[in-house]
């Protein structure tokens, strides 16, 4: 049997159960909540009536959508500017050797391995404007006029939430520019510094260039993150429930609402479909850049 | 450097060794089959429930009901003896009770429904479940029950509303609240004020007593998820209404009224409240910080009157009654809760579930259930859902005697919750538009235009989905005035807390 | 190599603000839940006054048998998915690595591109496939629920291991005379060790971590433990203390796995398995 049918069947054997159980959890899911897209269904009355395109026409000029639509966006532009630069920033940090330096590192654990809805009741807690010690501090320093509500701020709120989720995101920003340092070969740093380059430009002119498909990936990962990531609807539910006054609504959440409790299905499924379609998007932009530095 | 990635493979390729581990590998595979056992061992423990089980000598009912908060399951003081009394009364069978968050309530049931699985025989009901699921709910007719005359006169018809849909009875209520006006009678005293009649003279009580940040005059929380309950009350105490007369039952919250409503709460926010409130969640303010003597007024369902009888209190005399209206509009305006319990389409046993639900309405459990009130617990039930429940001689002692004779007197005034299919949507619609107008982002006149229009399209689907026509129970309400003044009538007080009709 | 004093300084500041940085919020979690609310409710907050501190609040939640359950429950799925997870995973991420078969490619971007998919765009079809199948509110619903975004994503990775292990070592095993399942099992992954319990201890987190599809399958008989928190925060009353408390237990298994099995995460990390 030549080696590449054989491979072919061995490859089957060894992807059989991946795959029967994408195809029936996965793909079929996702064909039917395509379907449902097209449907006018709620769970209250589960038989669909077909309405084609009807539900994405309605999107267009629907306010709350639009809306959900910019603050998501503007999340992710804040999410991604700080929270890329401030991994890199950590991860450099902890590259260079120091005393702690595993404390560091272990500490840098902590966000990323706390559930989200954990994240999302600590800092409900910690800036609450009654009780929250940060936001006392603030107080002190005269940043905050007294018993300020910072998740209660229509204009605030939306950036306290992506510092959230900064907190949680950086962590992994960090671990994977950290992993990508360490790929660095070093003779192009060490003959940079041998030709007299000082540090600043050693970073900018070789470690900058290698880490550039790397600051792509973490891009991507962070819109991708606050587009549909599981921290998208926790710290939401969590901490604003969209509040205030729809300002920190942002596409997976509204998508949630008006699934279940809005009581209409087919129109959720809708925006979903429109969260995937822009994660698709970012997916593809990914992979390219995943491809381009291996 | 070395690249790291193949250090270790790269010196074996010649020869194949088996690995120096080996001996680790072995204890790995062991332990990996193990774990397999144990995980085994937890499916098998878990998918017993997918084996049929022979059945069983005993009824067994699952009954899901809820509390009002988070921390739900405060078995200990509600004792949830009248479930074990039921037990000892019917020895044929067995409840088990299944407590839930209320805030899971809807979409539990909701997902119960959609999947049309069996979960339980008595569960949960309110007017916005049974209207937007009522047909996943057992109609009584249809296990051949009809309820006497004597008990549907009896039933207070804003009750009705959490358990009758479009013609059919589903159950019977479990619990009835409305909102009071609440004072700390202390400062009221020391200050020489009267507990206020109108709003102007609330307004004027709240500039005397208004401390801050030692005391706010008015304390409730103002995070949206809660705000349309206190809005209703202004809104009724402005002579409005969230529906119009018409086929579709519009809901209108830009009416002159309510955007007057909306104006109320903002200026309460800024004058008189603390400006934390507006992450504050509804019952934390009127309880815990209630107690601790941070603020003098709240609007809302009189438990934290109990405050009293807790020697932690700082709070040691509160005068509970009416929340005034507008002069020369209403005397006063509240609003309502009231639950119930229902039979899923989905349950086992129908009529043992029947028998069970009247139990839970009969008077010894509703009044029961009313003298397990407390200032800080997690169960509430305040007042029965009967009228002739009333008087019991238990409810005649202080101080649910002056928490009863509130709550009848709010009866006689609009307190309705407008409960419909789309209710949890277009409650969330006005709720972002308040909290538009209390953060100062929007004007009260824009916020309610921008809601009312979410809420005809919200309304839209709704006509097509289920029509118009939903209960109002305003109408028969109004025609219990003088049962309700002979009920007052029959509960006595002390002198100082009679206040003015 | 000399550091300029700046520089050093600089370095040291860096790592004070990023131990502050990460553990503040955790440190202050803690403290809330050891204050009783009347301290808590009082102004100013714990660091700035001093209070007594007690232990009740975990008293409360030890006892609060939501709690309990849905620890119980959480830990069982967890430790189910991770197995599932990691079984199926290995297998498809082997296959896609180690063997040359036509399609391979395209596979791996199919991987790829679904696990950009947002969970909500599969939850209700996932949900009404599970109770058609009779698996709804079971255990092996639960791991399968969870195991829809997570297998994708941890073949995803396997995948990035098994590559570092480089092909001739399988080779060799077969020439050998080794099935190809043997030398999946006992050479590659000892050989991706860190890797693996990079990956392991990852699916564990993640499905401890996971709500959305906790809140929607899990009804009557499995209840997991991240809903009861979210619970916790919602409803007319909350009890803040309580709720730091139920906080920081909860966090606890998976933060003490990840600090426990720092080593070989971050070991793990620099070989190149978090791509």
């Amino acid at each position: 049997m030549p080696r590449i049918h054989r491979d072919s069947i061995d490859a089957i054997k060894f992807l059989l159960p991946f795959f029967v159980f994408l195809g029936v959890f996965l793909i079929y899911p996702i064909f039917q909540s395509f379907y449902y897209t097209l449907n006018d269904i709620t769970l209250s009355h589960l038989e669909p009536k077909f309405v084609g395109i009807n539900n994405y026409v309605k999107l267009f000029s629907d306010k709350l959508f639009l809306q959900a639509l910019t603050q998501t966006l503007l999340y992710l532009a804040f999410h991604t500017a700080i929270g890329v630069p401030l991994g890199l920033g950590i991860a450099l940090l902890l590259n260079e050797e120091f005393r702690g330096r595993s404390f560091a590192r272990a500490c840098l654990l902590i966000p990323w391995s706390t559930p989200p809805i954990v994240a999302a009741l600590t800092f409900f807690l910690s800036l609450n404007p009654g009780f929250g010690p940060i936001n006392y501090l603030l107080e002190l320093l005269g940043i905050i006029p007294p018993k300020f509500s910072i998740f209660g701020n229509p204009n605030l709120a939306l950036f306290a939430l992506a510092s959230v989720s900064l907190w949680k995101s950086a962590s992994l920003f960090a671990f994977i520019f950290l992993s990508a340092l360490q790929n660095i070969p070093t003779e192009p740093v060490e003959s940079a510094k041998v030709y007299g380059a000082s540090s600043f430009t050693v970073f900018r002119k070789v470690t900058l260039q290698y880490l550039k498909p790397t600051i792509a990936v973490n891009c991507i990962l962070s819109c991708i993150l606050s587009l549909s990531g599981t921290q998208a609807y926790d710290l939401v539910a969590g901490i604003t429930g969209g509040g205030p006054g729809y300002h920190t609504y942002m596409l997976y959440y509204l998508a949630y609402m008006t699934a279940f409790p809005w009581n209409n299905l087919g129109y959720g499924a809708t925006i979903s479909y429109i969260i995937t379609f822009i994660a698709v998007i970012f997916a593809i932009i990914l992979l390219r850049l995943w491809y381009k530095r291996t | 450097m070395l690249d790291k990635k193949s250090s270790k493979g790269k010196g074996d390729v010649d020869r194949f060794d088996p690995p120096s581990q080996s001996k680790r590998d072995y204890l790995k595979t062991l332990g990996t089959l193990g774990l397999g056992l144990v995980v085994g061992g937890a499916i098998g423990w878990f998918s017993r429930e997918l084996v049929p089980k022979p059945a069983p000598s005993k009824i067994e009912l699952n009954f899901y009901t809820t509390g009002h908060s988070g921390f739900y399951y405060d078995v200990g003081r509600l004792g949830w003896k009248p479930i074990a009394r039921y037990m000892e009364q019917n020895p044929n069978v067995k409840i088990n009770v299944l407590v839930d968050s209320f805030f899971n309530v809807y979409t539990k049931e909701a997902a119960v429904f959609a999947a049309g699985v069996y979960a339980w025989d008595v569960a949960y009901l309110w007017g916005a479940i049974l209207a937007e699921f009522y047909k996943y709910w057992t109609p009584l007719d249809e296990i051949g029950v009809e309820l006497p005359s004597e008990v549907q006169d009896d039933i207070v018809p804003y009750c009705k509303n959490a358990v009758w849909y479009k013609g059919h009875w589903y159950g019977l209520p479990r619990m009835l609240e409305l909102f009071n006006l609440m004072a700390d009678a202390d400062v009221l005293n020391a200050k020489g004020l009267p507990f206020p009649t109108t709003y102007e003279e609330f307004l004027e009580c709240c500039e005397e007593v208004h401390d801050p940040p030692r005391r706010y005059a008015f304390g409730i929380g103002l995070k949206e998820g809660y705000l349309l309950p206190p809005y209703l009350c202004f809104l009724h105490g402005n002579g409005g209404s969230l529906w119009k007369d018409d086929a579709m039952q519009t809901v209108i919250p830009d009416s002159p009224e309510s955007i007057k409503a909306v104006e109320d709460m903002v200026y309460l926010y800024e004058n008189y409240m603390d400006p934390a409130a507006i992450e504050k969640i509804a019952f934390v303010e009127c309880s815990t910080e209630w107690h601790q003597g941070k603020y003098v007024f709240a609007l809302y369902y009189p438990w934290p009157t109990m405050a009293v009888t807790d020697p932690e209190s700082k709070v040691k005399k509160v005068y509970v009654w009416l929340w005034p209206g507008k002069k020369g509009v209403t005397r006063s305006a509240s609003q309502v809760a009231c639950e119930g319990y229902g039979i899923p389409k989905t349950a086992r046993y129908k009529e043992e579930a029947w028998k069970f639900i009247q139990y839970l309405n009969s008077q010894e459990v509703q009044v029961q259930m009313a003298l397990n009130m407390w200032w800080k617990q997690e169960n509430e039930e305040p007042v029965p859902t009967r009228w002739s429940y009333f008087t019991d001689d238990r409810l005649k002692q202080y101080p649910y005697n002056i928490i009863v004779r509130a709550q009848l007197a709010a009866l006689k005034y609009k307190a309705n919750r407008y409960e419909r299919p789309h209710y949890m949507a277009y409650c969330a619609a006005i709720e972002a538009e308040i909290m538009n107008a209390l953060t100062k982002k929007k004007t009260p006149e824009d916020a309610m235009k921008d809601a009312r229009e979410k809420c005809d399209e919200i309304l839209q689907k709704e006509y097509e989905l289920y029509g118009g026509g939903f209960y109002n129970p305003w109408p028969d309400m109004q025609k219990y005035k003088s049962k309700i003044d002979e009920l007052l009538n029959q509960i006595p007080v002390e002198e100082e807390y009679i206040f003015p009709e | 190599m000399r550091r300029s004093k700046v520089k050093t300084v600089v370095i040291y500041a860096g790592a004070i603000f990023v131990i502050l940085f990460t553990l503040t919020p955790y440190l202050l979690t803690i403290f809330i839940s050891l204050q009783r609310e009347v301290d808590l409710f009082t102004r100013p907050p714990f660091p700035f006054k001093l209070v007594t501190f007690t232990l009740d609040n975990y008293a409360y939640i030890l006892r609060y048998e939501p709690f309990l359950t849905g620890f119980l429950h959480s830990a069982l799925v967890a430790i189910a998915t991770t197995g599932f997870v990691l079984l199926a995973g290995s297998l498809g991420a082997y296959a896609i690595s180690h063997i040359n078969f036509p399609g391979k490619t395209l596979l791996f971007n199919f991987i790829v591109v679904v696990y950009m998919l947002p969970g909500l765009a599969m939850l209700i079809p996932a949900v009404v496939l599970l109770k058609t199948l009779g698996l709804l509110d079971t255990f092996i619903g639960m791991i399968f629920a969870h195991s829809i975004i997570l297998l994708p994503l941890m073949t995803w990775f396997l995948i990035g291991i098994f590559e570092s292990v480089p092909k001739d070592i399988d080779e060799a095993c077969q020439i050998d005379g080794y099935s190809r399942f043997k030398s999946l099992f006992k050479m590659i992954i000892p050989l991706s060790k860190f890797g693996f319990f990079m990956i392991l201890v990852f699916c564990f987190i993640n499905s401890w971590n996971d709500l959305m599809f906790a809140n929607t399958v899990g009804i009557v008989n499995i209840k997991l433990l991240q809903p009861r928190i979210l619970e916790f925060m919602s409803g007319a009353r909350v009890l803040y203390t309580q709720l730091a408390a139920a906080g920081f237990l909860s966090s606890l298994p998976v933060v003490a796995l990840s600090i426990l099995l720092q080593k070989q995460i971050v070991k793990g990390i620099m070989k190149g398995a978090v791509k």
